[in-house]
């Protein structure tokens, strides 16, 4: 029989709301609220042996005890896989969800299920570390969400791997499959090309990336007032790389204080794979002009220059993981009151 | 807003305030060419004309060119 922990928030759980978003990690035996009707998909063939829940608060500000306390239940009970939510489009959830899928996944490779709403951040941050189902907006579309993620549970859970996403219907994971089919790119390719000439129906091999479209922001009213912030993708860092920033395929950005009036050379070094650096490394205002924002923070042309530089390498960079950057840089931004990002790429 | 010299990347994903680099990819902001005095000074008047992009409103992305900086 396959042994199931289901999680679910405060709400799922049947708690209450977000008054109690702040509670504390805990468990019951057998199946509650969405998991009972998960366990009625099931019938004889798994069984939710533990449910597990946490306020949404709890398990986004205290990320790393609510991360180990679900890992010790998962410890002790062995599931053979795991179900998440669904959360709709609540992002706190989707995030407890995603968050402990991943975890789950990476110490105890136990695979995961976790439902989400069209809008649900846990999508960006998570669908490639578990099969995510897509569900409605709104709690009032749990019953189509139930058959789905049970159904791919079932899967997961009797050591099955399942197959693309389209063919699934779990949330594209960005991840790439080889699959042998006996014709060269060439023939395939070529058929594909035939079939569109056709009008007949053909499928790409290679789905084109699909980039947000964000809405610009309104100009600034007095750049006189303004507090500009710089940030860049150059990779420039403190010299001796405390934080080891990575040169390719970054995961992290650091924020750097910046005092005097430029960018001292020698006090920094470059972190990236992409370009020739060693201009920038002489003189690393030829990345992050800091030394020309002093100057016009004292001419008066800028309100204030934010004394920081934020950065990262932009090299061989991963599209969601640059997207999760750009928003963590953001938040970060708006707390230190700046206005406007002067953002200098190579 | 975005300075840089592969400016077609930043159209791809979405930028919406673009300013194409008056030098290289190497140094989107440096003109190691020049005298360091100058080359400071180049400096300045490029990001003083780039900042004074965010005055001015944008419908979506949308690229300056460096004759779009300096008219």
């Amino acid at each position: 029989m396959i042994k199931v922990i289901h999680y679910m928030n405060q709400f799922g759980a049947g708690f209450g709301s977000e008054d109690k978003a702040d509670m504390a990690l805990g468990s019951f035996d057998g199946p509650k609220g969405a998991g009972i009707a998960f366990q009625g998909f099931f019938g004889d063939r798994a069984v939710i042996v533990k449910t597990i829940y946490a306020g949404d608060n709890y398990a986004n500000e205290f990320k790393e005890d609510f991360l180990n306390e679900a890992m010790e239940i998962i410890r002790a009970v062995k599931p053979d896989v795991l179900l998440a939510g669904p959360a709709f489009n609540s992002g706190r959830y989707g995030l407890a969800c995603g968050s402990l899928l991943k975890r789950a996944k990476e110490e105890f490779g136990v695979p995961g299920v976790a439902g989400f709403g069209p809008d649900n951040p846990g999508i960006a941050e998570y669908k490639k570390d578990c099969y995510g189902i897509l569900t409605g907006a709104a709690a009032n579309s749990m019953r189509q969400a139930i058959a789905p993620m049970a159904g791919l549970a079932l899967k997961l859970g009797g050591g099955e791997t399942p197959g693309p996403a389209r063919q699934e219907g779990y949330i594209p994971r960005g991840i790439r499959l080889n699959v042998y089919t006996g014709k060269s790119s060439a023939v395939r390719a070529t058929e594909m090309a035939l079939a569109r000439v056709a009008g007949q129906k053909w499928e790409t091999e290679l789905p084109r990336v699909v980039y947000d479209k964000v809405a610009p922001p309104a100009p600034l009213a007095d750049l006189s007032k303004a507090t500009i912030a710089l940030v860049s993708e150059g990779g420039v860092v403190p010299l001796g790389n405390p934080d080891h920033m990575e040169t390719n395929n970054s995961t992290k950005w650091r924020p750097y204080a910046l005092s005097g009036d430029e960018l001292t050379p020698g006090a920094f070094e470059v972190r990236h794979g992409g370009y020739l650096t060693q201009d920038v490394t002489k003189c690393p205002d030829r990345m992050v002009p800091y030394d020309a924002l002093r100057t016009l923070e004292k001419q008066g042309i800028i309100g204030k220059a934010h004394p920081e530089m934020l950065s990262a390498s932009g090299s061989m960079a991963n599209l969601s993981t640059m997207q999760r950057l750009g928003r963590e840089m953001g938040i970060y931004l708006k707390q230190k009151a700046v206005d406007a990002v002067l953002l200098t790429a190579t | 807003m975005c300075v840089t010299a592969l400016y077609n990347v930043a159209v791809q994903i979405g930028t919406n305030r673009i300013v194409m680099s008056g030098s290289k990819f190497h140094y989107p902001m440096g003109r190691p060419d020049l005298p360091p005095e100058d080359e400071k000074e180049w400096r300045l008047r490029q990001t003083r004309a780039t900042l004074a992009i965010l005055e001015k409103p944008v419908e979506g992305v949308t690229v300056f060119t460096q004759q779009d900086l300096f008219p």
